[in-house]
């Protein structure tokens, strides 16, 4: 059941692109809730119990966040973008950086926070705003001290810098 | 009808606790492996580490069901199995954001670390430089075997170059931009 809601997911999500009805997250959003309806229409089918409803949504879930991170990927990760740029040759270091802007990378990335509420500007200087993206980010600062026992947390010491 | 009607009525919940139970073996071991040895190629080693845990789980919650009380439903099995596999998917996906620093993430971290004087965008912009934002990820792709270092040069393997033309044909087909 969860693999008959993926499908339709997967289907949806890629015809509105290819149509352009919709930009890749709002194509997301509308895929993701067509797959879950899908599920949910099987309802009333034999032998569905809340219990396994509830399972076959959360590995529909799991499986739709897998695909849109896939997506999301080749959107905005920088080893999408590195692997790109090697494609036709290799480069040096002095070469790879040269094709970077670390201001414009930043100013992008805090713009599209700002943009979604997570962060303020006032006066010329940030503020947290909103808690999405923060909790996001203590969660995977806790899982690298977790997983790294040698992790020292070079975001602390940066920040203490700045 | 495909289980029986007391059989479906342990399924749901049968499958929530060995899906998630099988993925938290699975991630126990990941973190104890990881503490224990350096791991590199990490992709490729998270992915087995949890796959075989999962496995192991399961078989074991199988043959533990010969001997002991426990519920035995075969597509409730199944339904968990899938469970803890759509975990650990989900997890290798989220991983490389443990691994090396998310440029967004840190400027969050950042931010809220200032509290409330706030912080200016020339701070940040000082802070985060081209060796952590561009170099930190072409470490990782060495690491994961997707670019080899030779000759003071950065080049693709034939599995960087696999992923650059993965993305490049599906983004394409997608009728989207290069992204990056």
């Amino acid at each position: 059941m969860p693999f008959f809601g993926l499908a339709i997911n997967f289907i949806v999500q890629v015809a509105m692109c290819r149509l352009r009805l919709a930009g890749l997250f709002l194509s997301h959003v509308i895929a993701l809730a067509a797959g879950a309806g899908a599920i949910l229409a099987t309802w009333n089918l034999p032998a569905q119990t809340p219990d396994g409803m509830a399972a076959n949504l959360l590995i529909y879930l799991l499986f739709s966040y897998v695909y849109f991170q896939v997506n999301h990927m080749g959107q905005t990760a920088r080893r999408v973008r590195l692997a790109r740029d090697l494609e036709p040759g290799a480069l040096t270091r002095a070469e790879i950086l040269a094709r970077y802007d670390a201001k414009e990378i930043i100013d992008h990335r805090i713009d599209r926070l700002i943009a979604a509420g997570q962060i303020a500007e006032k006066n010329g200087r940030l503020y947290l705003n909103g808690s999405a993206i923060y909790s996001i980010s203590v969660l995977i600062n806790l899982l690298k001290e977790l997983i790294f026992p040698a992790y020292r947390n070079d975001v602390r010491t940066r920040g203490e810098d700045a | 009808m495909y289980c029986t009607e007391s059989q479906c009525q342990q399924g749901g919940i049968m499958t929530i606790v060995i899906g998630f139970g099988a993925f938290v073996v699975a991630f126990l071991v990941h973190v104890i492996w990881w503490r224990s040895f350096f791991v590199k190629n990490t992709g490729v080693v998270l992915i087995a580490v949890l796959s075989v845990s999962i496995g192991v789980v399961i078989f074991g919650y199988l043959a533990a069901s010969l001997w002991l009380a426990l519920p035995r439903n075969p597509i409730a099995l199944l339904q968990a199995t899938t469970l803890a596999f759509a975990l650990a998917v989900a997890y290798v996906m989220t991983y490389p954001a443990v691994e090396v620093p998310s440029p967004t993430l840190v400027i969050i971290d950042i931010i809220a670390r200032a509290g409330s004087p706030g912080i200016e965008r020339s701070a940040l912009n000082r802070t985060l430089d081209d060796d952590f934002l561009v170099m930190a990820r072409v470490d990782d792709m060495v690491n994961e075997r997707y670019v080899r270092f030779a000759n003071g040069r950065y080049e693709l393997t034939p599995k960087g170059r696999s992923m650059a033309r993965f993305f490049v044909k599906w983004r394409s087909f997608l009728r989207l931009e290069k992204g990056g």
